[in-house]
C-alpha cells in the first residue's frame, strides 16, 4: 500500500508543479497571511523611503515655504562638495577600521572562549556586557576613559612610560577616529564573538584532534582548519558588520558629535547635520540616497550569501 | 611490531574516576578490540593511548617507550575516528597529504605514499574529490588512508563503522581485517558491537565501568566467560539466565535444582558452591536443542516466534523465566503452544551471586582451537 501511494504521488506531483511553486489556492492564502506585513512595510518603510528619495530632487530649506523641484542639482552639489566627499571617505575609514578590528578581536575572543577552562561560562556571560549596555552609555564610558585629564587610558599610557603628557584623544583627528572605532568595536565584539563561537562549535572537534595527531600546532590548525571552516561566518559577519557600521550614528554623535571639526563626520552624521542643523532637507535626502547606494552592494552580497543553498 | 602497555592507568574527570587502574599488555602486531557498553571507558582508554586524553595516574608505553607525557603526534600512532574527521575543504589527496606536509616530507615522498595508500584502499579515482562528494564507506576509506600514509606503528580505531549502514559495515569490517593482514601493524579497535569484536579481533578486552572484565580470544570469551557480564555481553541474542538452587554438595561435584524441580549433577574442578546457595544458570539461545536429544529437557510456552528464513527465534516462558531459543530455519512452532527443548550439560554456565563464573568440569572443551591468538594480552587488572 505504501509503495502504491509512493508511485501515485511520484507520477503526479513533480511533473505538474515546479518545486517551490504553490497551488493557486495556497498562493491566495500565502498572500493573505503576508498582507499585514506587506502593508506595514509599504506604509512604514517603502513610502517614507521613496518620499525621501524624491525629496533629493527638490530644494527645500528653512527659507523655502514649498519644495522647489531642481532635478539632480543636489547630487551635482554633493559630488563636487569636498565636505560631503570627505564625509564619504570618513565613513569608509570608520566602516573598514571597525569591521576589520571587530572581526579580528571577535574571532580571537571566540577562540579563547572555545577553550575548556574553569569559569568559562562566567567569562562568556561577561563578554555579552558591552552588548547589553545602551550604546550612548558605552560612548560616555569610553569618553571618560579617553578623557585628556582624568582618563584611565592616559593614566596607563603614562604609567608604562609610553607617553610623557596626556593625549587629547577626542580633540585631534586621528585620536577621535580611533576613539569612535574602539568604542564601536567594543560594543560589537559580543555579537561577532557569538557568531564565531557558534561557527566553532559547529566544527567537528575530531578534525582538530586528527590534525593534532597529524602533528599540526595551534597556528596551523587555525590557519588550515578553523579559518576555512569559518569562511561562511566571515562572509556573514563581514557583511553584517559593514551594514551596521555604515548605519552607525548614536555612538559617534554621543562621543564626538562628528568632530573635531569634521574628523568623524560620517554620512549618517552628515545627513543629521544637513537635515536638523542646516534645515536643508533636499540636500540631506540627496546624501541619504548616496548613503543607501553605498549600502546597497553590501546588502545584496549579504542577502545572496544568506540565501545561497550551500 | 610495536607492543602497547598500559600500567595502572587511571582517568579522573574532576572527582569522577572513569578508568580504574587498568593494566594491559598488547603484543605487537595483534588486533585487539576493546568492547563494552556505552560509558564503559573504552574510548577514553583509546584516547589516552592516542595522547588525546591526559592520563591522571599510571603510564602508557608504546614500543617499550613511556609516552604518557608525549604529544599525540610523537607517539607513532594513527587514529581513525567515528566521524571520519576528514578536513571538509580539502580534497582526498590533500586530506591524505596533510600529516606528511606538516611533518615536512618532500613532495615526491608525499605523492608516492598517497598513491600507494590510494592503491591499497582503491581510492585512485577519488583523489581530487572533496569529502562531501563521497559516500560513507569511501569517507571511511579516506580516513584510513590518511592514517596509513603516515606509516604509524600502531593504528587506533574509535568506533569507525558506527556511522555506516549494516551492509557497508560488514564490507568495511572485512577490508579492515584484510588491511591488518597486509600491514601487520598493531591495531587497537574500539566498538560497542560485539559482532565486530568477535569477527575482527585476535584478542578481545571486555570493559565495564572503567575496568577490564575479561581478556581473551573471541572463542574463549564465548565459551568460557569469567563472569555473568561477559557471558551476557558476548553472544547474540544474549545468554539466557535462570535462577537455580544448590541442592547438595559432594567432594568434587554438586547438584542444582532447576525452577521446575529438575535436578542436574555437575562436577567442578575448583571452588564448589555451598549447599542452599542461589546461583544463576546460563545457557545460550543457540545451545538449545529442539525436542529431545540433550541431557536435560525443558517445556517452553512459546509467546513469539520470529522466522528469519535461515534462523528462527522462539521467545517463550519456562517456569516464569523468559527464555530465547535459536533454532534453524526449518523449526516450525506455533505461537501460544508449548514446545519441548533440551540442552547438554557441557553447554551450561553457572554464576554465583557476585556474578563470578563457577568453573565446571566439561567432557568436551568447545573453546579448544580458539585459544591460539596472535596477540596475547598477558595481564588484566
Amino acid at each position: 500500500m505504501d509503495m502504491a501511494t509512493t508511485r501515485q504521488l511520484g507520477s503526479t506531483s513533480p511533473a505538474r508543479r515546479k518545486p517551490g511553486y504553490l497551488r493557486r489556492s495556497d498562493r491566495r492564502f500565502a498572500y493573505l497571511i503576508l498582507a499585514p506585513a506587506m502593508i506595514a512595510f509599504l506604509v512604514m518603510v517603502a513610502w517614507p523611503f521613496l518620499d525621501a528619495m524624491s525629496m533629493a530632487l527638490y530644494q527645500y530649506t528653512i527659507y523655502d515655504t514649498e519644495p522647489i523641484f531642481i532635478g539632480f542639482e543636489n547630487f551635482r552639489t554633493i559630488l563636487t562638495d569636498p565636505y560631503v566627499l570627505g564625509s564619504w571617505v570618513t565613513t569608509a575609514i570608520f566602516v573598514a577600521g571597525t569591521t576589520l578590528l571587530t572581526m579580528f578581536l571577535g574571532l580571537s575572543w571566540a577562540l579563547l572562549m572555545y577553550q575548556d577552562f574553569r569559569g568559562r561560562a562566567v567569562f562568556r556571560t561577561m563578554t555579552l556586557l558591552p552588548w547589553i549596555l545602551p550604546s550612548t552609555v558605552s560612548a560616555f564610558i569610553w569618553a571618560w576613559m579617553l578623557n585628556g585629564r582624568y582618563g584611565i587610558v592616559n593614566m596607563l599610557l603614562m604609567d608604562i612610560g609610553a607617553v610623557n603628557a596626556p593625549i587629547q584623544f577626542l580633540s585631534n583627528d586621528v585620536g577621535a577616529m580611533m576613539a569612535v572605532i574602539l568604542t564601536r568595536t567594543w560594543i560589537s565584539i559580543p555579537l561577532f564573538m557569538s557568531f564565531f563561537l557558534a561557527g566553532l562549535q559547529s566544527m567537528d572537534f575530531q578534525q582538530i584532534e586528527a590534525a593534532r595527531i597529524d602533528g599540526a600546532g595551534n597556528l596551523k590548525i587555525v590557519r588550515r582548519l578553523i579559518l576555512p571552516h569559518l569562511k561562511p561566518v566571515f562572509l556573514v559577519t563581514g557583511a553584517l558588520g559593514m551594514i551596521g557600521n555604515l548605519q552607525q550614528f548614536d555612538i559617534i554623535f554621543a562621543l564626538t558629535g562628528g568632530g573635531p571639526v569634521r574628523a568623524t563626520s560620517v554620512l549618517s552624521i552628515e545627513v543629521y547635520k544637513q537635515a536638523f542643523q542646516n534645515w536643508n532637507l533636499g540636500m540631506a535626502s540627496a546624501i541619504g540616497v548616496l548613503w543607501v547606494f553605498t549600502l546597497m552592494p553590501i546588502v545584496i552580497f549579504y542577502l545572496r550569501s544568506l540565501f545561497r543553498e550551500d | 611490531m610495536t607492543d602497547v602497555k598500559l600500567d595502572r592507568v587511571v582517568k579522573r574527570f574532576g572527582e569522577l574516576e572513569t578508568i580504574h587502574g587498568v593494566n594491559l599488555n598488547i603484543e605487537g602486531g595483534s588486533f585487539v578490540v576493546f568492547v563494552g557498553p556505552s560509558g564503559c571507558g573504552k574510548s577514553t582508554l583509546l584516547r589516552m593511548i592516542a595522547g588525546l586524553e591526559e592520563v591522571t595516574e599510571g603510564d602508557v608505553y608504546i614500543g617499550g617507550k613511556c609516552v604518557t607525557e608525549a604529544k599525540a603526534s610523537a607517539r607513532g600512532i594513527g587514529m581513525v575516528f567515528q566521524s571520519y574527521a576528514l578536513y571538509p575543504h580539502m580534497t582526498v589527496r590533500e586530506n591524505m597529504s596533510f600529516g606528511l606536509e606538516v611533518a615536512g616530507e618532500p613532495k615526491e615522498v608525499i605523492a608516492a605514499r598517497v598513491s600507494e595508500a590510494a592503491e591499497i584502499l582503491k581510492l585512485g579515482e577519488l583523489l581530487d574529490r572533496k569529502p562531501r562528494q563521497l559516500s560513507g564507506g569511501q569517507r571511511q576509506r579516506v580516513a584510513i588512508g590518511r592514517t596509513i600514509v603516515r606509516q604509524p606503528k600502531v593504528f587506533l580505531f574509535d568506533e569507525p563503522l558506527s556511522n555506516l549502514d549494516a551492509e557497508l559495515r560488514v564490507q568495511m569490517r572485512i577490508e579492515i581485517t584484510r588491511l591488518h593482514e597486509r600491514l601487520g601493524n598493531t591495531m587497537i579497535y574500539v566498538t560497542h558491537d560485539q559482532v565486530e569484536a568477535m569477527t575482527m579481533a585476535d584478542t578481545i578486552v571486555v570493559l565495564r565501568d572503567g575496568a577490564v572484565e575479561q581478556v581473551g580470544t573471541p572463542l574463549t570469551l564465548y565459551h568460557r566467560p569469567e563472569n555473568r557480564f561477559v557471558a551476557g555481553f558476548i553472544g547474540s541474542p544474549k545468554m539466557n539466565f535462570l535462577p537455580v538452587r544448590v541442592k547438595s554438595v559432594g567432594s568434587d561435584s554438586f547438584t542444582i535444582t532447576l525452577p521446575d524441580g529438575q535436578d542436574i549433577s555437575l562436577s567442578a574442578p575448583g571452588r564448589l558452591p555451598a549447599s542452599g546457595e542461589m546461583l544463576e544458570l546460563g545457557i545460550r539461545p543457540e545451545h538449545f536443542i529442539v525436542g529431545k536429544g540433550g541431557d536435560f529437557e525443558v517445556m517452553l510456552h512459546c509467546d513469539v516466534v520470529e522466522e528469519l528464513g535461515g534462523t528462527t527465534y522462539v521467545y517463550g516462558e519456562y517456569d516464569e523465566c523468559q527464555i530465547i531459543v535459536e533454532g534453524d530455519g526449518d523449526l516450525r512452532i506455533q505461537r501460544g503452544k508449548d514446545g519441548l527443548f533440551s540442552f547438554d550439560r557441557d553447554r551450561l554456565h553457572l554464576f554465583d551471586d557476585k556474578g563470578r563464573a563457577v568453573m565446571l568440569q566439561r567432557d568436551t572443551d568447545p573453546s579448544a582451537g580458539g585459544g591460539n591468538s596472535v596477540a596475547t594480552v598477558v595481564t588484566a587488572n
